[in-house]
């Protein structure tokens, strides 16, 4: 009955075997990022578990949020948010971590102070 | 009849060729009388599944916004107080931490599985599938009460009973369980509103409103489950994964 609307169009999507496939690989996904947890790497822990977190989530995105199938728009919608999240982070925290450098620094201190400091 | 078709799905930009005589008007109002989940402002079901699915990607972006907020603010601090947030991390329990992931994980694979057996017009099917998804949201809220609890016994409640026994500066350790209870606890409230409108969503499905015809709210009310899901997913590393030293 539904076959013959004419409103009806058949779409591409993620089959069954793939939605399979990607949650086997989100679980071991996950149980690695415990156990690297576990594995010292010198204050960079953190890099291969945000590394897997991003893939995780992109596969999430892909494959259960079927934007891989999705239209261009739904691409940039998505994107956007993420390229204005990426827009947050670098530029806050290039300001923090560059609050301590002063360039002229260097310059001053091999020279007597221009107003001498009170005794 | 391939003028129906024709009045149902214009070609991508091509809006002005679709002819607006009086014919293809009465048409139309056909459409629209033969499908009744179809609003009057779209001119196919496929225009208002786009139009619904850019919609919820529009909310989502905010949603990232507001979420990435707090994992910006998160990086500053830790940034400035890295050795206090290391320690006290440590602290969290990591084993409920890890099982809520997986549960989060499997209750995302159900509501995949839910979209997949809409599509092919298995309603019933999908109502199961989402009934084992909030099944496993309530299962995640269980887990995080009983971690709450244990972090309040720890003395972890960020209040005036908050102590914390190390060697980290004791308003450093404060300040990470502030950013813990209020990413944690936003996360949480989303869960419940994800519960309730898959609940909503798995009635109708059982009462066979959707199929491979028409399924926008279930695949709108997924992408919804699907991004809290990922939410988790970057508090785990954030929060739980510290120092391989010191886990709990």
């Amino acid at each position: 009955m539904t076959d013959a609307h004419p409103t009806m169009h058949v779409h591409p999507h993620v089959t069954r075997a793939t939605v399979i496939v990607v949650f086997i690989a989100l679980m071991l996904l996950m149980i690695l990022t415990v156990l690297l947890s576990f594995i010292p790497m010198g204050g960079y822990e953190k890099l291969p578990a945000y590394l897997i977190a991003t893939l995780k989530a992109g596969l999430v995105i892909l494959f259960f949020m079927e934007v891989r199938h999705a239209s261009r728009l739904t691409w940039v919608f998505a994107g956007a948010a993420f390229l204005w999240l990426g827009i947050m982070l670098v530029l806050s925290m290039s300001d923090y971590a560059t609050r301590g450098y002063n360039p002229s620094e260097e310059v001053i201190s091999h020279r007597e102070p221009l107003i001498p400091p009170p005794d | 009849m391939p003028e129906a078709e024709h009045r149902a799905q214009p070609e991508r930009g091509s809006w002005d060729s679709v002819p607006r005589d009086a014919a293809s008007e009465a048409l139309g109002r056909r459409v629209h009388r033969e499908t009744p989940m179809l609003a009057e402002q779209f001119d196919s079901l496929e225009q208002q599944r786009e139009a619904a699915n850019l919609g919820m990607w529009a909310f989502l972006g905010t949603e990232i916004l507001m979420f990435g907020g707090l994992f910006t603010c998160f990086a500053v601090y830790r940034a400035l107080y890295p050795d206090a947030f290391k320690e006290v991390s440590a602290h969290l329990y990591l084993w409920i931490g890890v099982a809520n992931t997986a549960v989060l994980l499997t209750s995302s694979f159900f509501v995949a599985l839910a979209v997949h057996a809409v599509k092919e017009s298995r309603s019933g099917g999908a109502a199961g599938h989402l009934l084992a998804a909030i099944g496993l949201g309530v299962t995640f809220l269980i887990l995080k009460v009983i971690e709450y609890y244990l972090d309040i016994k720890d003395g972890l409640l960020p209040w005036h009973n908050f102590h914390f026994e190390g060697e980290a500066n004791p308003q450093h350790a404060r300040l990470f369980m502030v950013f813990y209870w209020f990413m944690t606890g936003l996360h949480a409230v989303h869960m419940v509103i994800g519960i309730a409108v898959l609940s909503v969503i798995a009635f109708f499905a059982w009462r066979q409103r959707y199929s491979a015809h028409y399924y926008t709210p279930v695949e709108i009310s997924g992408l919804y489950w699907h991004f809290v899901d990922i939410v988790w997913i970057f508090l785990l590393p954030t929060l739980y994964l510290a120092q391989p030293s010191g886990h709990h």
